[in-house]
């Protein structure tokens, strides 16, 4: 009998999320001012965001560990959610039929099972986190049948799907489980380093990374992401666009790094085409869209093949630029989803592009906004786009993959074009709707500058945050293998 | 004893069984019902492994499974509940307003 290291002390942020969530299941229906629950949430994140720091590392069962990898990475998913509570408080201000507790509770469960996920030492724990980190999410698209009746829709065929991925994610745990006879990251690793039945794990693998490929709306399982990104509430699509993928990502190159690191290479391989079919894909039906909030949902499948890129050449340096990719696209479409919202509190019809027009006359200071995030997503320099779009193709023409790296420097060539036709729409066609400007809270103008500020700054001077992500990775490395 | 070759010839025929379910059957109940069978399907594939490989493992993962497929369940049908009851389908060739 191995000891158990039952250590509370790795596990006490999961814990107060978790009380935090069940408390707003309890007491929401005796509180009749609403807005409590927006505080708690705000003073919950920056809580939890100081005590991220001092969290000390170590394991709760051989199940959760909390390491370098982990620690970082909840240090921005928590700065990510931060932004994200803002988003859904200045919407629910004026859609306050949806206006209780439990969105916020819904909402900090999500973030529960993505911590879990990030923490986890085996496949069960994963995929465990993996489900808490969506079923949420399926409540909450739902409640938008208020306004807007069809988006029942919407969320049943995100449900079918979600469900359909991860049977498939248990499948590939049934077939680990037979080849190596445990579920453990570090043992699967060692089975996989002997190198024997090579074949079997990267069938293995394969329908693992269908689960995942759901998860991220990847190219061949993609068609969930328009209806259910158009069927949510506006602060929903920002976290289903930005927070879930990033979550998502950081969760497949963890198990990529700690469980399969001996054929990392022919991952690599795998996920080639799928990457390159999503930005095609994904910039191509991104064109024709005539709804905002469709566009940018092909818009954040094209986004993920890219991030995808860096895992091709199965260098460590690669995944960390992947993880610098997620980080840069969180910030990007939550700064837009902040411009959207804005707009969309005023005017119901905002989300058709064509109504868009002459918006530069009328609101110039988000306009320009806009135009920030939008060149970020088109990858123009000098912003944050630009430079994850570059690092991400170095380490993909290093590894020798030049053909790719054109394929895909050609597809973004595609892909900057939507991007670039709301911008004309908005700066120069003749305004054929009239907006009212309306009051703007403080903490959600904070929320827009921040994010328009980091995407500045990471497209000028990306050092210091590249070299913290790859550090990271580095640390977590040494950790991981130099003990052996 | 049985072969541990046979359970997993039935998981592999119970999975494909619900796979085919998800795909061509138009009623969503029935939708639900193969999602149930594809999980009852990796439920035999893991007590199977479990029983021949006298490992725990397996078995702690059929419980996390049962309460999953319950919750699913539970998830799936209130959403087919609440789309029946605003807007009156329940098939699949009506849930068609989002498209493109």
């Amino acid at each position: 009998m191995v000891g158990l290291n039952l250590n509370v002390g790795a596990f006490f942020l999961e814990l107060i999320l978790l009380v935090t969530g069940l408390f707003f299941f309890l007491v929401d229906r005796f509180i009749s001012r609403k807005s409590y629950a927006f505080w708690i949430c705000l003073l919950l994140c920056i809580f939890s965001g100081f005590i991220i720091l001092f969290i000390p590392f170590g394991e709760f069962t051989k199940a959760f560990r909390n390491d370098f990898y982990s620690a970082t990475l909840k240090f921005l998913l928590i700065f990510g959610f931060f932004f994200v509570v803002i988003l859904a408080k200045e919407y629910l201000v004026t859609f306050r039929a949806l206006e209780y507790g439990e969105f916020y509770g819904l909402l900090i469960f999500s973030l529960f099972g993505s911590f879990i996920m990030l923490s986890s030492q085996d496949f069960l724990t994963l995929f465990l986190g993996l489900e808490l980190t969506s079923i949420p999410i399926y409540f909450l698209i739902a409640t938008n049948f208020l306004y807007q009746r069809r988006s029942i829709e919407g969320a049943i065929k995100y449900f079918i799907v979600g469900a359909l991925g991860s049977l498939f994610f248990i499948l590939a745990l049934g077939i680990f489980y037979y080849l190596s006879g445990s579920l453990y990251f570090d043992i699967i690793l060692t089975k996989v380093a002997q190198g024997d039945r090579r074949e079997e794990f990267l069938a293995g693998i394969v329908f693992l990374l269908v689960g995942f490929s759901i998860k991220l709306s990847l190219v061949p399982f993609h068609m969930w992401a328009p209806d259910a990104y158009e069927a949510s509430p506006v602060p929903v699509t920002a976290y289903l666009a930005g927070f879930i993928k990033f979550a998502v990502l950081s969760a497949l190159i963890k198990v990529l790094i700690i469980a399969f690191s001996p054929i990392k290479d022919d991952v690599g391989q795998l996920l080639l085409w799928v990457a390159l079919l999503s930005i095609l894909v994904g910039s191509v039906l991104a064109i024709i869209q005539e709804n905002l909030i469709r566009l940018l949902a092909y818009s954040s499948i094209a986004h993920m093949g890219y991030a995808l890129l860096g895992l091709v050449s199965g260098e460590y340096v690669g995944y960390g630029f992947s993880i610098f990719y997620g980080f840069v696209y969180l910030f990007m479409t939550l700064g837009l989803f902040s411009v959207i919202i804005y707009l969309y509190r005023y005017n119901r019809n905002i989300l058709e592009i064509s109504n868009l027009a002459g918006l530069a006359k009328e609101l110039p200071l988000f306009s320009f906004m806009a135009l920030i995030f939008l060149f970020s997503l088109a990858g123009i320099p000098p912003t944050a786009g630009f430079m994850a779009k570059f690092y991400v193709f170095v380490v993909l023409i290093k590894g020798g993959f030049l053909i790719s790296a054109v394929l895909g420097l050609l597809f973004s060539v595609i892909g900057a074009y939507p991007y670039l036709r709301i911008l004309k729409v908005i700066y120069m066609d003749r305004p054929s709707v009239s907006f009212n400007r309306g009051a703007f809270s403080f903490l959600t103008y904070l929320a827009l500058y921040i994010s328009a500020f980091l995407v500045i700054l990471l497209g000028i001077y990306p050092q210091p945050a590249i070299e913290f992500i790859q550090r990271t990775l580095y640390l977590y490395l040494t950790f991981q293998f130099l003990h052996f | 004893m049985i072969p541990f070759e046979y359970y997993v010839y039935l998981s592999l025929l119970l999975f494909c069984i619900g796979l085919v379910g998800v795909m061509l059957r138009r009623n969503l109940i029935i939708l639900l019902v193969s999602l149930e069978i594809m999980m009852n399907a990796l439920i035999v594939l893991f007590s199977a492994i479990s029983r021949y490989s006298n490992d725990t493992t397996g078995y702690v993962v059929v419980f996390f499974l049962i309460a999953l497929a319950a919750a699913e369940a539970g998830v799936g049908l209130s959403l087919v509940v609440l789309l029946y009851r605003s807007l009156k389908k329940i098939y699949t060739e009506d849930i068609n307003y989002y498209r493109g």
